[in-house]
Order: C-alpha cells, then sequence, then structure tokens
C-alpha cells in the first residue's frame, strides 16, 4: 500500500514537472528578436564627362578629357592677316561642348604664354638673326639637302631683314682679298625676284643697296655690284622649281688702282659667269642684309620681292672666301656646314617659325614689338570677356597690348555649358605706340583654351595653338 | 525502546496525506490540460480566470524618401529592391572636396551644386516595440564601365552619413545631425553601421546621405557610374 502511495507521488511530480516544460516550449517564440530589413538595391550615381569642338579657319580641333588631357592643334585662332593701319582685323573661333558637366561646375580660361618676334637664327653670328615678315612660311625638315629646311616666300609680301647694320669691307683695298656670298634657291616663277641685297634700311625701304642677285624674268641669276655699277648676268636660267646653290664671289685683282675686279656666279658647283674687270670696282657698303626683296629701282623688275623657297644663306666678308661652290653640291647639310665652316653670317633657315628673337632691335631698340600691338578677346552666348577688362558676364570694352594679356595669365571667362555652342572673336590692331619699324613682323603668341572641373580643378582639358602659323603679323 | 505509534494514529494521518496528494496531482492535470489542450481534463472542480492574456508587440520598418532620392515612395519592410537611391543618381557629377578628416569629424562639401548629392530618407519604425539598434550595410561596389585602364570609380566616391531624429534640411549640414560615416563607397560596402538605436515604436530616424565624386580624381574618372546596394535592419 505504501509502495502504491510512493509511485503515484512520483507520477504526479513527473506531471507537473512536464507540464511545466510543455508550457515552457510552447512560450519560447515570443523571446526571440524581431527584424525588419529594407534594401536599397539603386544607389548609384555617374561622373560627367567634359570634351569640346574648336572650329575656325575651315577647320577644327576636339578633345575629350577622357582621351588626353591637352592637345596642339592645328593652325591659330586668331587673325594671321597683317595689323590693319586703322582699326582691327578680327577672326572667330566656335567652341562646342561636347560633355555633360553643368556650366557652373567648370571654369573656362584663356592666356597667351608668351609673346616674341619669330627670328631666323644665325648660326655664325647668334645676335643677328634674320627676322621675316609677312607671307614668310617655315619648312624645317624639306630643304635642298638631307637635313636641311628651308622657308618660303610668297613674292608679294614676304622678306627678311637682319638686326644688325653691317660694314662689307671693299675687296678692291686689298690685292686677292676675296668675299662670297651664297644661298639655295628654288623657284619657277615667270617674274623673277630678288633673292637678296645689303641696304641701309632695315625695313623694305630704298636706301644704299648693292650686292644684289635677282633672278629676271626669264630665269637668268643677275649680280649687282656698285650699286648698280656694273652687272654679271648668268647664261642658264635656273627657274625650273628644282633647288639650286649660287655662290659669288668678289675678288680685287688691281689694288693700286681698285677699280679692277672680278665677280664670279657660280650655280651648283660650276662657274657660270664672270664679271667685273678694268675700272668695275666694289664699293664698301653698310646696312643690313635683306633676302627675298630689293628694290625695283635696281632690278628693273616688277616687284621686289621673291617667290619661291631659299635655304642656308652664308655671307663671307673676312678674306678669303672659299674660292668657289663645292661640286658637287653637298647632300647634307654637314657636308654644307663644312664647306661654310668660315662663313661669318651663316642662316641656315631651317627655322620652325617658333623661336623668338628679344632685342634689340633697329629702330626700337630693346622695346618689344609686343607692346605695340592690341587684342580684343570677347566671347558671345555666353557674354563674357577676356581681354578687356576680364568679365564672365560682360562685353569687351577695350583692348590691351599682348605684353599685358601675357603678363594677365589665365583669363577666365563664361562656360558655354553642355550641347551649347560659344563664339570666341579674336580682334588686333595697332597700339598708340605702334612704329613702323615692325611692320609684318611675326609675332609668336601661342593661345590656350583650358575648362577645369570646379572647385577641385582635377578634371582638366587645354587646346593650344602653338605652331608657327598661329603667329599674329605686326 | 521505540514506542509504536497506535494504529488509529497512522490511520489518521494517511487520511490527511492522501486529499494533498490528490490535489496536486489535480494542480499538474489543470496545469498540463491548460498547456496541451486539456487532454487530461475531467474534474469536476475547476475556476476559469479568462482575463489573463498577453499580446506580443511589432517591429516593422518602412523607409520612405525626402529628398534627393529620386523619390517620396516608401518601401515596405522586406522590400528588396526599394529604389530610392542614396547617392542620388547624378548623372554627371564632378570632383569637389577631397577627403579629409576623419569619423566624427569628415569634412563635406560646403555648397549645393550637382558636384554633391544630398539624398534624405526617413526610416519608420512603425510597429509598437522598441527597436533596438538601426543599422546600415553596404553592399559590394561596382564601377563600370571598367573595362582596361578604367579605374574604380567607387574607390573615389566619397560618402558622409548623418543620422538626426528630427527632420533635417537638404543643403544646411548643421542640420543633418550626428555624422556616422565618412569614407569611399568602397569602404562603405565592408561596413555594417548602427546609425541609431533605441527607437521607439511610432517614430522615426533621419538619414541623410551627402556623395561626391574626391577632390583627387582626374579625368580618367569621367564617364564611370559607381553602384552600391545598401540595406537598412531595424534590430529589437
Amino acid at each position: 500500500m505504501i509502495e502504491r502511495r510512493g509511485r503515484l507521488l512520483k507520477a504526479a511530480a513527473l506531471l507537473s514537472a512536464g507540464a511545466v516544460l510543455l508550457v515552457g516550449f510552447s512560450a519560447s517564440a515570443t523571446y526571440g528578436g524581431y527584424i525588419g530589413t529594407v534594401t536599397n538595391s539603386a544607389d548609384a550615381a555617374s561622373t560627367g564627362t567634359t570634351g569640346y569642338t574648336h572650329t575656325y579657319q575651315s577647320t577644327n580641333c576636339t578633345l575629350a578629357a577622357t582621351t588626353s588631357a591637352s592637345i596642339n592643334c592645328p593652325g591659330g585662332i586668331a587673325p594671321t592677316s597683317a595689323t590693319p593701319s586703322s582699326g582691327s582685323i578680327s577672326v572667330s573661333d566656335v567652341i562646342t561642348d561636347n560633355g555633360t558637366i553643368p556650366a557652373q561646375q567648370i571654369s573656362e580660361q584663356v592666356s597667351a604664354t608668351s609673346c616674341g618676334v619669330v627670328d631666323l637664327a644665325n648660326q655664325a653670328e647668334a645676335t643677328n638673326p634674320l627676322l621675316p615678315r609677312y607671307g614668310t612660311g617655315y619648312s624645317p625638315s624639306t630643304g635642298p639637302m638631307t637635313s636641311s629646311g628651308s622657308i618660303s616666300l610668297d613674292g608679294s609680301t614676304a622678306y627678311a631683314t637682319d638686326v644688325i647694320s653691317q660694314a662689307q669691307p671693299n675687296p678692291g683695298l686689298t690685292l686677292g682679298n676675296r668675299y662670297g656670298i651664297g644661298v639655295w634657291f628654288k623657284t619657277s616663277g615667270a617674274t623673277g625676284g630678288p633673292i637678296f641685297e645689303i641696304g641701309t634700311s632695315p625695313v623694305n625701304a630704298t636706301g644704299g643697296d648693292d650686292r644684289i642677285l635677282y633672278m629676271n624674268s626669264s630665269g637668268h641669276l643677275v649680280f649687282v655690284q656698285n650699286t648698280g655699277g656694273s652687272s654679271t648676268t648668268t647664261p642658264g636660267t635656273y627657274n625650273d622649281g628644282a633647288w639650286h646653290f649660287v655662290y659669288v664671289t668678289m675678288t680685287a685683282v688691281n689694288v693700286l688702282l681698285s677699280l679692277d675686279s672680278t665677280t664670279t656666279i657660280y650655280v651648283d658647283g660650276q662657274s657660270v659667269a664672270t664679271g667685273g674687270g678694268l675700272l668695275v670696282g666694289y664699293s664698301s657698303d653698310t646696312g643690313y642684309w635683306h633676302l627675298g626683296w630689293a628694290p625695283t629701282s635696281k632690278t628693273g623688275l616688277s616687284s621686289s620681292y621673291f617667290s619661291g623657297s631659299l635655304s642656308n644663306f652664308v655671307v663671307f666678308d673676312t678674306s678669303p672666301a672659299p674660292a668657289s661652290s663645292p661640286n658637287p653640291n653637298p647632300t647634307t647639310q654637314a657636308a654644307f656646314n663644312t664647306w661654310a665652316a668660315a662663313a661669318t653670317e651663316q642662316w641656315e633657315l631651317n627655322d620652325t617659325g617658333t623661336t623668338t628673337f628679344a632685342g634689340p632691335f633697329p629702330v626700337i631698340g630693346s622695346t618689344s614689338p609686343c607692346t605695340m600691338v592690341n587684342i580684343m578677346w570677347g566671347f558671345t552666348t555666353p557674354t563674357s570677356c577676356a581681354v578687356a577688362p576680364e568679365s564672365t558676364t560682360a562685353a569687351c570694352t577695350t583692348s590691351a597690348s599682348l605684353t599685358t594679356f601675357v603678363a594677365a595669365g589665365w583669363q577666365t571667362v563664361a562656360s558655354v555649358g553642355p550641347s551649347g555652342t560659344q563664339t570666341s572673336t579674336i580682334s588686333i590692331s595697332r597700339g598708340s605706340s605702334y612704329n613702323a619699324y615692325i611692320s609684318g613682323l611675326h609675332l609668336y603668341v601661342p593661345l590656350g583654351y583650358r575648362a577645369q572641373s570646379i572647385p577641385s580643378l582635377s578634371w582638366s582639358l587645354t587646346f593650344s595653338w602653338p605652331g608657327a602659323t598661329a603667329a599674329l603679323t605686326a | 525502546m521505540t514506542k509504536r505509534t497506535p494504529r488509529h494514529v497512522n490511520k489518521a494521518r494517511r487520511r490527511r496525506f492522501f486529499p494533498l496528494v490528490w490535489l496536486g496531482a489535480a494542480g499538474a492535470a489543470l496545469t498540463l490540460g491548460l498547456g496541451i489542450s486539456g487532454t487530461l481534463a475531467g474534474f469536476t472542480a475547476s475556476i476559469t480566470n479568462n482575463a489573463n492574456t498577453a499580446s506580443t508587440g511589432t517591429l516593422t520598418l518602412t523607409e520612405t524618401g525626402v529628398s534627393g532620392v529620386g523619390g517620396t515612395t516608401t518601401c515596405a519592410s522586406g522590400t528588396t529592391t526599394c529604389p530610392l537611391n542614396k547617392f542620388g543618381g547624378q548623372t554627371a557629377m564632378a570632383p569637389d572636396i577631397v577627403l579629409a578628416g576623419a569619423v566624427p569629424s569628415g569634412t563635406i562639401p560646403t555648397n549645393t551644386d550637382p558636384d554633391q548629392n544630398v539624398g534624405i530618407v526617413k526610416m519608420n519604425n512603425t510597429g509598437t516595440s522598441r527597436a533596438g539598434t538601426l543599422t546600415l550595410a553596404g553592399n559590394a561596389c561596382t564601377s563600370t564601365p571598367n573595362g582596361s585602364g578604367q579605374p574604380n570609380l567607387c574607390g573615389t566616391l566619397d560618402v558622409a552619413v548623418y543620422a538626426a531624429a528630427t527632420a533635417p534640411t537638404s543643403g544646411t549640414s548643421s542640420t543633418y545631425g550626428t555624422q556616422v560615416f565618412y569614407g569611399t563607397a568602397t569602404t562603405l560596402a565592408t561596413t555594417n553601421l548602427v546609425v541609431a538605436t533605441n527607437i521607439a515604436g511610432g517614430t522615426s530616424e533621419w538619414m541623410t546621405f551627402v556623395v561626391w565624386v574626391d577632390g583627387s580624381a582626374g579625368n580618367t574618372y569621367q564617364g564611370l557610374t559607381a553602384s552600391e546596394p545598401l540595406v537598412w535592419t531595424l534590430s529589437t
């Protein structure tokens, strides 16, 4: 009986425990954590792009920043015609924004990095370069010999003069003295033209003109000595469109009279003409060398300008000059230089048109011609002005000298904005201090345009016009 | 010598003890009956307490666009494709300031131009229970296009995240609240942030995202898109 009661007690206890356990299990879910989630699947952002196209003077230049940060564009966006005697000359550039960055996020700026007078280097006398003017072109790697260059002259405006007035000795003062002048030329013109001369004017004005070599309308070469007192003419013609090297020697043969001379013209290494003689003397001259120009009063030609190409103008004004030109013609610039080692002046004429001379200049001394030419650079749609005065909202009201513009650095103008087009207009004029001496000089003023993201400026693309054809003409 | 208990005394004890046993058993059975649907019911004496109830609370999260996130829609709890774009979906962003400083003092762009995007969403605890935490987790960030030579925009897309208990004003950084994240999208992608705690049922937390392209990004970062899903979690 007692054992039975014990079993019942144990059963009751087990049931109680089991019931509690079951209750516990059934309530456990209420203690779990509640969670709510939302997933955003579209969190994205994109960067914009920058790119522009400049359309000007029958050409264009396009750049996207993802391709390159900078580009050198062909031609120029400024006028290349000479500054008019009054008023100004203008050229426009249409700028198209191919990017997506809003205008207010772009800083658009323009500048001129430098300004200088283009020169033709003198390998024998560095301080006396030739200064090309007007329609002079540059072919630094195309000339009559391997590794030589040349310049082209348009036959109507182009010429070059050096900057130091030199005294050319009279060959007749000392028996046996020999002086020489030579140059490579190429022309096919039927009107002829002057190739070189020396004269007292630092520009293209008549005065003291002597030692003139020109091609007549038939293609014969003519050398004038003693200011037209005598001339020597080649029997052959050379207006065949091929390169030829002409070398003229002047030799005194009777010092006592100083009137007995021998002039010899060599073409392509051959002596082709001899002049001078008794009572045909030389004269001493002091002046500037002119390349591609001589007065018609001395040549009898219809034009004072040469049409064609020239290379390696050499002057030997210290006796003895080479007795003759190399035969056959040198085929490399190096070989030519060996022959011309004694030259007192040598302009290889292989210049790029981008090297400059800082002076001093004849007439104007050390004053830079860049102070005498003014620029105005304005923009429309939207309206703004780089010079002058600089404004991102207002149009230009005046101009400033090239020197002033260069010194100002990058000038900020209004930005165009995606898919928009704006027009840039550059006007060139003569400043109040303009001197006639600088007429036609080539002013190398490489212009630049850049667009940068703001405020970081870390996105940037720059257009430059650094070529010789971008030079302004004073 | 032990004194034996008289028989009548033991009998009396048994009579007192037996009801206790059975009362315990009956209690256990009653408890069991309540727990397992009365399978052991059948005793006659019972008292029913019909007012003894208790209810669990609820915890639900919704996200509502306020500004700069491409809409003002409300995404329900459990949504996996909520379209609210915390990076703003800008298509022409340009570099702004360089990432500088650290949480909580990292500086953000001061302007409100397209160089940056200010996106604001309202995270709502629409349930009745108090939430312990609201967390933000970034998923993998992808940069497209990702061809040869193209950089990864995720590494130069800067993000600053703020949490506030009151509605902020876009463009007024002083109203954004507490800065809880400051870094690149790449960093955010591997981060699980507790952006708010102790959020009572029926209340909201405003989250502000300032997104910009780092000022160190060069030209090659143009024309790229960075995309990074974000996950909000509200927990008890």
